[in-house]
């Protein structure tokens, strides 16, 4: 058994030099697989990455909530203490960007114009911002004061005027320049609510993946707050990846699905060309398990060698492409979860499964030359023609 | 008796044609035989040596090995009985080009499963024999005509078959190295009490035969048994 397998070995190995042409041609195919398959998945891991940071920032990674929140009923709920909340956050937490948030509807007057808006207010914000669009139906400007009314906690109106001090395109949550954010202090007013109280609590840190852990630890210490991780708010963003995911294994497909019919035009012109071999070995013995595997040890000889190179490129690539990033924003589409550089990313284990694939992808299209050759006659196999 | 051969036929298409490679011999090759199949070039020698070496199937008859009928074995019990019973020898020797000629006998041996130690013993009794162990590290490719056939020939009785067919052994060979080939076989056969099937178109071969069966247009013309030899 040993002397067989020692036998098959060496036969696949020093065919595979003899017929270098041939042997090149695969393994430069499975090079191009290797690289397309890396490549792609790097991108799309550093896409998944940034997307993933950019709408965590946007949403929070750790959400606090009050944990009634009747619609009807925004005034009502909130979350008090927010300092003291903050600090013991940072306890559980240490690199933790805490916000405090309120949102409130309201309608905002100027002059004698009136509009129903949506007000926003973080803890950051230090003067009003009124969104380009509400300014163009108030006729206000910067420098103007606008007048608030709103619903109080206590279901009473309350009046707040604002001092403009910028317009916003898109600022946040203006979102097309409607709305208007105020500075925390007005926002409190406007709903009756005292200085420490906010709608909100967003939490963001580095190791987003920990968010899980973390909101265990927090749920534990705030019982009375409704807690929530971005994994169980954002349920649908997997569905996003898998969008990125299959733009990117398509292309890597197309260049698959085409090095495969390269593969098995050149194994089975290589097979055919050692026809008479096989014939001999046949003659003497060989049965078809044994010639079978010792052309597909060959494929998978110099395969490995392509995915191996292929690997050694595509880490170059990858490397190079993540020293200072790259836009993807014109691309179409992937602006609208984007935000500056995208970086690509090696993952070790798939690039390893990748590696596997590319391999085996090279055995399954070899199968048919191989299969067409062991299943010749012995002394059709002998012959000189076809 | 070794092979049986009764009312054996074999036809090919060739295009929308039929050739008539061999038909309907009737022969029978006892064990020890020294044997040649004479003929001109078409006369379906080669087809014959095919299907009495289970390289091919008749088209009709029956084809009897040691009395077992084998007109119609399967692939793999054909290869099983190629590889611990049959020996060949071609006319373009055949040898794989990418291993030595030590490892090019070797291989019949690695394939019957073989122990190391009994696989070097064999190879190198045989490539003694067969005047070629100096040469037994060369590839093919680094080897004469003769050579080549030597180790083909060493390839072919190093697993200690039961009969050797070969076609037109020395028909690439120069007529010197061609007789020095056939003497060996000769040896063989009288030393190891192999049995030998060659054809050839050589005259020169037919002498030293011990049967000579003549074929024309597919069939057997003439069976003599000759230099003192019993059928």
């Amino acid at each position: 058994m040993g002397g067989l397998l020692k036998m098959l070995f060496k036969t696949a190995i020093r065919n595979s030099i003899k017929y270098s042409r041939r042997s090149l041609v695969v393994a430069i195919c499975i090079a191009i697989s290797t690289i397309a398959m890396q490549t792609m998945d790097g991108i799309g891991e550093g896409f998944k990455i940034s997307a993933l940071r950019f709408m965590l920032n946007q949403q929070g990674m750790i959400v606090f909530e009050p944990a009634k929140a009747e619609p009807l009923e925004f005034a009502v709920h909130s979350i008090s203490k927010y300092e003291d909340i903050k600090e013991e956050i940072l306890k559980i937490i240490p690199d933790a960007r805490i916000s405090g948030k309120i949102f409130s509807p309201a309608i905002v007057v100027k002059d004698s114009f009136s509009i129903e808006t949506a007000v926003t207010s973080e803890d950051d914000i230090s003067g009003t911002i009124i969104g380009e669009k509400t300014a163009k139906m108030l006729n206000s400007e910067v420098g103007d004061t606008v007048i608030l009314f709103g619903s109080n906690r206590y279901g009473g109106l309350s009046v707040v005027p604002a001092k403009v001090e910028s317009t916003s395109k898109n600022f946040r949550s203006i979102r097309n320049g409607k709305g208007i954010m105020l500075p925390i202090s007005l926002a409190r007013m406007l709903l009756g609510w005292g200085e420490q109280e906010v709608k909100l609590v967003q939490i963001n840190f580095d190791e987003f993946w920990r968010a899980d852990e973390y909101t265990a630890e927090l749920r534990g210490v705030f019982p009375d707050i409704k807690i929530t991780s971005w994994r169980e708010r954002l349920t649908n963003i997997e569905d996003l990846f898998k969008v990125t995911d299959f733009k990117m294994n398509t292309f890597a497909a197309i260049i698959l699905i085409l090095v495969a019919g390269i593969i098995m035009n050149t194994v089975l012109t290589s097979v055919l060309e050692r026809k008479n071999d096989i014939g001999t070995l046949r003659s003497i013995g060989a049965s078809r398990i044994y010639v079978t595997k010792m052309i597909l040890l060959e494929i998978l000889f110099i395969s490995l060698i392509g995915a191996l190179i292929g690997t050694g490129l595509s880490y170059v690539i990858i490397k190079l492409l993540s020293r200072s990033g790259f836009s993807l924003g014109e691309v179409g589409g992937v602006i609208d979860y984007m935000s500056g550089n995208l970086y690509p990313k090696i993952v070790p284990l798939k690039w390893f499964g990748h590696i596997v694939f590319a391999v085996i992808w090279a055995v399954l299209w070899s199968l048919y030359p191989v299969l067409y050759i062991v299943r010749m006659k012995p002394v059709d196999a002998l012959k000189k023609t076809l | 008796m070794l092979i049986q051969m009764e009312k054996v036929k074999k036809d090919y298409a060739l295009g929308k044609t039929t050739v008539h490679a061999v038909r309907g011999v009737s022969f029978s090759i006892e064990e020890g035989e020294f044997a040649v199949i004479a003929g001109p070039s078409g006369s379906g020698k080669s087809t014959l040596l095919n299907l009495m070496g289970l390289l091919d199937v008749p088209t009709s008859g029956k084809i009897s090995f040691e009395g077992k009928d084998v007109s119609s074995i399967s692939e793999s019990e054909a290869t099983n009985i190629r590889k611990t019973r049959i020996g060949f020898v071609f006319q373009t020797f055949n040898l794989i080009p990418v291993l030595t000629a030590f490892e090019n006998i070797e291989l019949p041996l690695i394939l019957k499963g073989k122990e190391e130690e009994d696989r070097e013993e064999r190879t190198k009794r045989i490539l003694k024999e067969t005047g070629i162990s100096d040469i037994a590290s060369h590839k093919p490719d680094e080897l004469s005509g003769g050579q080549r056939q030597r180790v083909a020939i060493a390839r072919a009785l190093v697993s200690g078959p039961d009969i050797v067919f070969a076609d037109e052994p020395t028909a690439n060979l120069d007529s010197e190295t061609g007789m020095q080939i056939i003497k060996i076989m000769q040896k063989l056969n009288k030393t190891e009490g192999v049995t030998f099937v060659f054809s050839t178109h050589d005259p020169r071969l037919f002498k030293i035969a011990g049967r000579r069966l003549e074929l024309r247009d597919g069939r057997i013309v003439k069976d003599v048994v000759q230099n003192g030899n019993k059928k």
